[in-house]
């Protein structure tokens, strides 16, 4: 009965969604849209077989070098919907361990955006572009799209960002004071500020670059730095062979060339005055140090935290190059960005226990920090927690069955694929191979690498990490936490405050 | 029968390849740098339209009301596709808060066809991704896989869409998961739960009145049969709109969607909402949340939501007043060391739209100096209106980003998927860039004075009693001495 009179009011309103789209079927095809009552077709219940995938497609890029020595590297785009250019222009750091350059870039992108003078933020609004910028140990720089037909303005606007700066000191000292609570009310969540003991945990006092970047931004050197330091800071740095043009657009190179020219060739005639060597970092280490923390718990107390944040991390492994996609598809199997990880599946969908389950994997030259992360309310602290320990342990003992490491690998391959779809994935692939000297092509690089990697060399791995000491950081509630896991751990907790985190 | 629409198949006499090879291409449609100087503003002209317009799109109907919408792009080698519902959080009764969600979330469990965790099974096998969301207004469900998945996607994605078979064990583990969301994404979280609490106060009688994610009490009286209510009514493909785009053949992909969708029963209409208007009404509110490190200070006007006609232009004004670096707003209190930012919200649907802008002040700067300087420039701006460099920056900004929008996959499904579920026009796009394109000084004077009114919502959120009087007691201080104590401090 129900079914019947629910047909009716179908009929009823189906005829009101017929007439709303009646413009298209006056001017086309006339038509009456039916009720199909039939449910049980067995061709559309059928699943339908995929096909074989396509072969893996390189990314051709060309390189080409201004007589002054900037690198422009330039990828020429389908004309798609909209013709758009993508661009950016970027300083590899010629030294990009020494820790007083993290906090110059950082002060520099500030000062040099916000300047009364120059206004760049305003020159680009003039031609519909949103500046982004990239302020890190490695590269720094801007990028951004524009129409086609702007393209020569975008290239007129980055060469002024470069070579028409003004700044006066009291616009420094003001951005340096706006950077740092900026930074600091960006990390008021748990697993931020646990990422902060994670890194006082691991890494010692003198070693900032490792402990940036929040850190940087209260360093005394970010301090101290004043009008003449980022002036020679500047000129010493930002010269054109240190620096790479990356272009994404459907114009061809050939025709790009004049144009770049006539904007960039005037661009750090200086010579360089910090070496352009680059630091190896197999066989020189940056300047930190690594500490091994105490076994045991530890806990950030955030007092009314509904919730409690978990992180479980491995102190920092040294990974050699081969390793890294075993490293991958360790951290994936566990917890990677599909709802059908062994965490999220067990935990999250099966258990109810959290809402995500996820993996973080941080890179101090060849040192890389594993995290699993995961957020509960707290009455479900142990439940999750033990469960997280205990996929853990299963794949550090068990490794992967060699079905299960083929299946992972191939994913893998696909999904690198998939991402370089947008022209800033293609921009950030190719500023990374221009940074770490790879070939320009990353993603076809580390398909290779995949590629190759053997079952035995993943199983290897695995077994090598197995003892790598892993330290688990909770934040929330002291009650709630001392409540739900003293039992657990016998109330062997390292305490520390939110608001007096070491720095 | 099937209903076949082709829209804006433009013949077009010279082919973009061509064009391209033969350098033709950058005499056409790029200017030269030299001589253009970067200070001046200079409008994007109205012939960029144009560039909406080659925006090729097939669309169909099935004879059960499913609409779809194929928009081949031949170098993208992945298909995405979405599927979008209009059903949202504006459809939930009272006792119904949370439904619209909770029930994106059940889609991810078993059909009759598909096991339990089995639909993402199949898109992670492929190496593809899939995720969905829900606002007020509609609820979307998209994946991006390789090419040779473009059936077993739609196979599954039509399965979905016939029907659930829920447990009450995958009910009451997804509403586990939803609660932990709700902690992670408001309740746990600085400023969001007090300000969004007090806005859907303020909206008490429109029908988005309630918390997307759900009232504690809502959610735990969810259950199966009321799920299974809520699917019936809503998830069927009258109510629904799928879009696909990638490297497909228009034809070819219709045909397999007419083949897994064309027996799905269609249902019931969802109800039209009428036109209205929240009034708008000064009133200032001071919300303690012991969570928020900082104290920050929100301006919020009732507008209208997206589909009015003013709409284009009062986010135009909101972004001349209140943009990062551009704005007019942003420069009085950042630039003159009042604020750290002016941030903003986006509250803005269908019928109902707030907005709005979210200050962070100095300590050494007081609520009231913050609002008297919003009063005057407001004043200012009632009287004397907005310059052309202004206006012209706004739309600039505005317009290439929507075009450029319509170069990624998964905006450009959402923006013709959305037009033709909500306006019935997959190129109601179209007619807002024109109205973008349109706008006069005089005419964001106008929207300026009719709704960014001195009764405005004013709002503070107040941090733990340490932090409130020590910048209580620094307000009393020259700036001077402020900044210097403020500097320290931090």
């Amino acid at each position: 009965m129900i079914k019947n009179r629910l047909i009716i009011l179908c009929t009823v309103s189906t005829m009101m969604v017929s007439c709303s789209s009646i413009t298209y079927r006056e001017t086309l095809q006339p038509t009456t849209i039916k009720i199909n009552h039939q449910t049980d077709s067995i061709e559309s219940k059928k699943a339908p077989k995929t096909i074989p995938r396509p072969g893996f497609n390189a990314l051709p890029v060309n390189q080409y070098q201004l007589d002054n020595g900037l690198t422009v590297l330039h990828f020429q785009s389908e004309l798609k919907v909209t013709p758009i250019t993508v661009m950016g222009l970027f300083l590899d750091n010629p030294e990009p361990y020494k820790p007083i350059n993290l906090s110059l870039n950082a002060a520099w992108n500030q000062v040099v955006f916000n300047d009364k003078t120059t206004r760049i933020s305003l020159l680009a609004a003039n031609v519909g572009v949103k500046v982004r910028s990239l302020a890190g140990s490695i590269a720094t720089g801007w990028y951004f799209e524009t129409l086609l037909r702007n393209q020569s303005h975008g290239l007129k606007l980055l060469s002024t960002i470069v070579q028409k700066r003004a700044y006066s000191e009291s616009e420094l000292s003001y951005q340096k004071q706006n950077y740092s609570l900026n930074q600091q009310l960006k990390s008021v969540n748990g697993l931020s500020q646990s990422s902060q003991l994670y890194k006082a945990l691991v890494f010692s006092k003198n070693s900032a670059i490792a402990r940036q970047s929040r850190k940087s931004s209260r360093d005394k050197s970010l301090s101290t730095i004043g009008i003449s330091e980022l002036e020679n800071y500047f000129n010493q740095s930002f010269i054109a062979p240190s620096m790479v043009l990356i272009i994404i657009s459907p114009t061809q190179f050939e025709q790009l060339k004049p144009e770049i020219e006539l904007q960039f060739s005037e661009l750090g005639k200086n010579k360089p005055v910090i070496t352009n060597q680059k630091i190896d970092s197999n066989n020189i280490l940056p300047s930190f140090t690594l500490l091994r923390p105490e076994d045991g718990l530890y806990a950030i107390s955030r007092p009314n935290s509904t919730q409690v944040d978990i992180r479980i991390s491995f102190t920092p492994i040294s990974i050699e190059k081969h390793e890294y996609q075993s490293l991958k598809i360790f951290a994936d199997t566990l917890a990677g960005r599909s709802l059908n990880s062994r965490m999220q599946s067990d935990l999250r969908e099966r258990q109810g226990l959290s809402y995500s389950i996820y993996h973080q994997l941080d890179q101090v030259s060849n040192f890389h920090s594993l995290h699993f992360l995961s957020s509960t309310e707290d009455h479900k602290l142990p439940a999750l927690l033990s469960g997280m320990q205990q996929h853990i342990d299963y794949l550090l003992n068990n490794g992967l069955s060699n079905k299960e490491f083929e299946f992972i690998k191939q994913r893998r391959l696909v999904n690198l694929q998939r991402s370089r779809i947008h022209p800033f994935q293609k921009i950030s692939f190719m500023l990374q191979n221009f940074t770490n000297d790879n070939p320009l092509d990353k993603i076809s690089h580390e398909a290779n690498e995949l590629s190759q990697l053997s079952y035995l060399q993943f199983q290897k791995f695995v077994k090598r990490i197995k003892n790598q000491q892993q330290i688990v950081i909770l934040t929330g509630d002291t009650a709630a936490i001392k409540h739900h896991l003293c039992q657990l751990h016998n109330c062997d907790i390292n305490w520390y405050s939110s608001k007096l985190l070491p720095r | 029968m099937r209903i076949f629409i082709l829209i804006q198949q433009l013949a077009r006499i010279i082919p973009d390849k061509l064009l391209l090879s033969s350098g033709l291409f950058l005499l056409l449609v790029t200017e030269a740098a030299s001589g253009f100087d970067l200070g001046q503003c200079k409008m994007l002209p109205k012939s960029i339209i144009s560039n909406y317009n080659n925006l090729k799109f097939h669309q169909y109907q099935l004879d059960n009301g499913l609409r779809i919408l194929v928009i081949p792009q031949h170098d993208e080698h992945f298909f995405t596709m979405r599927l979008v519902y209009g059903v949202g959080g504006r459809d939930e009764k009272p006792g119904q808060s949370g439904y619209a969600h909770l029930v994106e979330h059940l889609m991810f469990k078993g059909t009759e066809l598909l096991k339990d965790g089995e639909y993402m099974a199949q898109v992670q096998q492929a190496g593809g991704i899939s995720n969905a969301s829900t606002d007020y207004d509609k609820t979307d469900y998209w994946a991006q896989l390789p090419l040779n998945y473009l059936e077993r996607a739609i196979w599954m994605e039509a399965s979905r869409m016939r029907g659930l078979k829920l447990t009450q064990t995958s009910l009451d583990n997804q509403l586990q998961a939803v609660k932990e969301e709700k902690a992670l994404r408001l309740t746990n979280q600085p400023y969001l739960n007090p300000v969004s609490r007090f806005i859907l106060s303020e909206w008490e009688n429109t029908a988005y009145n309630q918390l997307l994610i759900g009232s504690d009490e809502d959610l735990t009286t969810a259950n199966l049969i009321k799920m299974e209510q809520w699917l019936g009514q809503f998830y069927h493909p009258s109510n629904a709109v799928l879009t696909l785009t990638g490297d497909l053949d228009a034809e070819k992909t219709f045909s397999l969607v007419e083949k897994y969708f064309n027996d799905i029963p269609t249902g019931k209409s969802r109800a039209q909402l009428k036109p209205f208007r929240v009034p708008q009404q000064a009133k200032s509110v001071s919300l303690h949340d012991s969570k928020s490190p900082w104290p920050i200070h929100g301006f919020a006007w009732q507008v209208p939501g997206f589909e009015d006609e003013d709409s284009v232009a009062i986010r135009v004004a909101n972004d001349i007043l209140f943009n990062q670096e551009e704005g007019i707003i942003y420069q009085e209190l950042v630039h003159n060391q009042l604020a750290f930012t002016v941030l903003r919200l986006d509250y803005a649907f269908q019928h109902l739209a707030l907005a709005n802008a979210i200050v962070v002040p100095h300590s050494y700067v007081s609520s009231s100096r913050i609002k008297t300087i919003v009063d005057e420039s407001l004043e200012s701006l009632n009287s004397n209106g907005v310059s052309y460099q202004q206006l012209c920056q706004a739309v600039n900004i505005r317009g290439v980003n929507r075009l450029s929008a319509l170069n990624s996959p998964f905006s450009r499904l959402a923006e013709l998927g959305n037009n033709l579920l909500l306006h019935n026009d997959a190129s109601y796009g179209r007619k807002q860039l024109q109205q973008l394109l349109n706008l006069t000084p005089e005419k964001i004077q106008l929207v300026i004075q009719r709704y960014y009114t001195k009764d405005y919502l004013f709002i503070t959120v107040e941090p733990d009693w340490p932090t409130r009087w020590l910048k209580s007691i620094l307000e009393f201080l020259p700036d001077g001495i402020g900044k210097s104590i403020e500097k320290d401090f931090l």
